[in-house]
């Protein structure tokens, strides 16, 4: 709130209701925030940027988040 | 079999005897013919064919005796032995008889033949003519004697001359003049003898002088010639007073001499045999007796012998077959003879050959049979599945081991015992044995299963039953069954287990957002509400964040439980201590609490804080069972028992109902309003994974009793 330079957040959840309720609070509060359905969209995203934070579900469909992270 | 073994010594004494007696037997037959020697030795002959024949009879007796008695103590073969004795004596004994009363009779009649009536009086006549004829001659001869002696006494003339011409004149053979001791005076005559005189014996003389007798007139056999001899004394006289004796002796003709020698020879003969004919025919009727019974004994003992000879083979067949009766098929009896009992011995050792053959047959096709059982008995016990037959009547034939162990009762002794008789033998298997009297009763022909729950020594089990009918008579029924209780438990727990897997990720998930958004409403507008909406939102809030959480612990709560078993922290721990930390959370229980804990500590090896888990499971059910209850009572107590310790938690509430008792462990079974009915399910899970147990009871009067069993070895490892 007090950067003039919001940080990038990344959010990684495959549930759409939680994606959109996070993107929200966190745009609330004057982030920036990019949305990726699953990991392959999210390493696609990582390529390119370099995220401040990313917010990453453990449990999802394709990979699970603690693989991703790593 | 004593007859058998002995009877060719027997024989040959029988033998050796029959010969000696035929021998002295014909001798006394000879001697029958009255040759002097064996007239001598006749009553010898008697004596010796008389001892021979008591000898042989002696024999035959013994052999008698010994065939009687094997007769009456039932020796094989002696009846048909005596039978052909019987017979063979018999044979002998008709023809014996026979010829014995002919010969009688014959030797009676010869004999009396011999003194036929005419030929008595032929021989009488004979006898008398020759006699009267000799007397006639003497006669006539004593007539001439005295006509020479009146000669001689009327001549005085010189006694030769004078005795001359009277003995011409009467024409006698020889007379001579004797002095009384017999010298000869004078002799004359046709054929005087002057070579060889006889004269008169001195005792012919003596009696004559003596005037014993006056004449004496005698015809004398003398060599070949019968004489008549004439003696007589001389008339004295004055001119010659000496005492003189006259001797006429005439010759009886050759002829007529031997003529009367015969008859009187025959005559005499004749006397002696018709003086001696009893004797005679006694004699013979007596050597035919000695001959009869020889021969009668001799027939007798061969009788005997033969068919003693005849029955041994049938003895030793007796034996044979008494021994084959036995069940012993390794007899051979020798084959003696060429005849039908030899062939007869042939067939009977094919026979037993054969039996033999067909017994070790037998006995191999039961060794396999027996394998074949012992192979089936095997398989049966190793079965895991109870396996239960029973006949047609519903009586238990065969059950295996593993029935026992499944149905935890002595099967064995109800062998026997029909199906309707097992509630009153073994109360515990009556609803086992209603089962199966269901079943088996009314669908004859038809394979059945069901899986039905029982109670087992007070466990409930679940049992999956098949039963079927076996074909063919005898009519008879399996059923087999198998404990499926730890299956049907994990095919639960594993459904339980995704359920809960499940429901962790489907529930907990939208669960973040709400309660994220409650908060982040309650957040954003708690300064834009009056306060009565404010009081409204912040209640709202507080609902949704609660319930959220209770949602959240009931998720957490399955996810323990579907949790997959992982190693956790393993550590050795004292179980006392542990259990004194949990209670202490329980402060409100102590006034109602009653425990009992060994002194020293009591280590095991796991996890701690799953355990702490099982624990406050087991104190809130017991809680929570009493929260009617206004005494409430808790009774916890630590033991170690061999190498196993055993925790145990009694309360005085409901207790539990079979239903729970038969489930407790199943996931969403609870007694209680409120509960997740998972508090069970992870103890058991827990106390599992730490290869322990878990056992559910009532205890009376009422209140339910759980017990944990977790082994004390430092060695525990995970169970999966």
């Amino acid at each position: 709130m007090t950067t003039t330079q919001p940080c990038e957040i990344l959010i990684v959840d495959d549930e759409a209701g939680i994606r959109e309720l996070l993107s929200e609070i966190l745009i609330d509060e004057g982030y920036r925030v990019v949305l990726a359905e699953n990991a392959r969209e999210a390493r696609a995203y990582r390529q390119k940027q370099e995220p401040a934070l990313v917010l990453l579900d453990i449990w999802m469909p394709d990979t699970d988040g603690v693989t991703l992270l790593r | 079999m004593t007859l058998w073994s002995t009877a060719r010594r027997k024989r040959w004494s029988l033998l050796l005897v029959s010969c000696l007696a035929a021998a002295a037997l014909f001798l006394l037959v000879s001697a029958s013919a009255n040759t002097p020697f064996f007239e001598r030795n006749y009553k010898w002959l008697l004596a010796l064919n008389g001892a021979l024949i008591i000898t042989l009879m002696v024999i035959v007796s013994r052999q008698l005796y010994k065939l009687w008695r094997s007769y009456h103590t039932g020796v094989f073969g002696a009846r048909l032995a005596v039978r052909l004795m019987l017979m063979g004596a018999l044979v002998a004994l008709l023809p014996g008889a026979l010829v014995y009363a002919v010969s009688v009779a014959s030797i009676d009649r010869s004999i009396e033949s011999w003194f036929d009536v005419r030929v008595d009086r032929a021989l009488e006549g004979g006898m008398n003519v020759s006699r009267s004829t000799l007397d006639e001659r003497l006669a006539d001869t004593v007539g001439k004697a005295r006509q020479i002696a009146n000669h001689l006494q009327e001549s005085s003339l010189y006694y030769g001359f004078a005795l001359n011409r009277a003995a011409e004149m009467t024409g006698v053979d020889e007379a001579a003049i004797y002095t009384p001791v017999g010298v000869l005076i004078a002799v004359g005559g046709t054929h005087p003898s002057l070579a060889t005189p006889s004269p008169p014996s001195p005792k012919i003389l003596e009696d004559l002088r003596n005037r014993l007798i006056e004449v004496y007139a005698k015809p004398e056999q003398e060599e070949n010639d019968l004489r008549l001899r004439v003696v007589l004394p001389l008339e004295t006289n004055e001119l010659n007073d000496a005492v003189r004796f006259l001797q006429v002796i005439d010759m009886v003709p050759a002829t007529l001499a031997a003529d009367i020698e015969t008859v009187q020879s025959g005559w005499q003969d004749y006397k002696e045999i018709s003086f001696s004919r009893k004797w005679v025919k006694r004699l013979y009727t007596l050597t035919l007796t000695m001959t009869l019974l020889l021969t009668l004994t001799i027939a007798l003992g061969m009788a005997v012998v033969l068919a003693e000879r005849f029955a041994a083979p049938l003895g030793l067949l007796a034996e044979g077959t008494q021994a084959v009766a036995g069940g012993n098929f390794g007899i051979r009896q020798p084959v003696t003879s060429r005849d039908e009992m030899g062939s007869l011995t042939e067939s009977f050792n094919a026979m037993t050959a054969q039996l033999e053959q067909a017994q070790r047959e037998r006995e191999r096709n039961h060794q396999a049979l027996e394998t074949t059982r012992a192979y089936l008995e095997s398989v049966l016990s190793n079965l895991s599945s109870g396996v239960l037959v029973f006949d047609e009547w519903l009586q238990l034939r065969t059950a295996n081991h593993s029935a026992t162990v499944i149905l935890q009762s002595p099967l064995a002794e109800l062998e026997g015992t029909a199906l309707t008789r097992w509630a009153a033998r073994q109360p515990a298997l009556a609803p086992f044995a209603e089962l199966l009297i269901h079943h088996i009763s009314p669908a004859l022909n038809e394979q059945w299963h069901q899986e039905t729950e029982i109670r087992i020594a007070d466990t409930a089990r679940t049992l999956l039953v098949r039963g079927t009918r076996l074909s063919g008579p005898p009519l008879s029924y399996v059923v087999v069954f198998d404990d499926v209780s730890v299956v049907v438990q994990a095919q639960r727990d594993a459904a339980w287990s995704e359920v809960a897997r499940r429901l962790a990720h489907e529930i907990k998930n939208p669960l973040t957002p709400i309660q994220l958004s409650a908060e982040r409403l309650a957040m954003k507008l708690s300064d834009k509400l009056d306060d009565a909406d404010q009081d409204v939102l912040v209640r709202g809030t507080l609902t949704i964040v609660s319930q959220v959480a209770a949602m959240k612990q009931m998720v957490d709560d399955f996810a323990t439980y579907a949790r997959q078993p992982r190693p956790g922290q393993l550590t050795d721990f004292d179980v006392v201590a542990l259990l004194n930390e949990v209670l202490a959370l329980y402060d409100h229980l102590q006034p109602h609490l009653q425990l009992i804990l060994p002194d020293a500590p009591v280590i095991l090896h796991g996890e701690a804080n799953r355990l702490r888990q099982v624990f406050h499971n087991l104190f809130q059910n017991a809680a929570d069972a009493q929260a009617d209850n206004a005494a409430p009572g808790y009774r916890v107590s630590l033991s170690v028992e061999g190498e196993e310790a055993h925790l145990s938690v009694c309360d005085d509430g409901p207790g539990f109902t079979e239903e729970v008792l038969a489930r407790a462990f199943e996931p969403y079974v609870t007694t209680k309003a409120k509960g997740t009915g998972l508090g069970l399910a992870i103890v058991k899970k827990i106390i599992e994974e730490h290869g322990g147990r878990v056992m559910l009871a009532n205890k009376a009067p009422h209140g339910g009793k759980i017990t944990l069993v977790l082994p004390v070895t430092s060695d525990v490892r995970m169970q999966p």
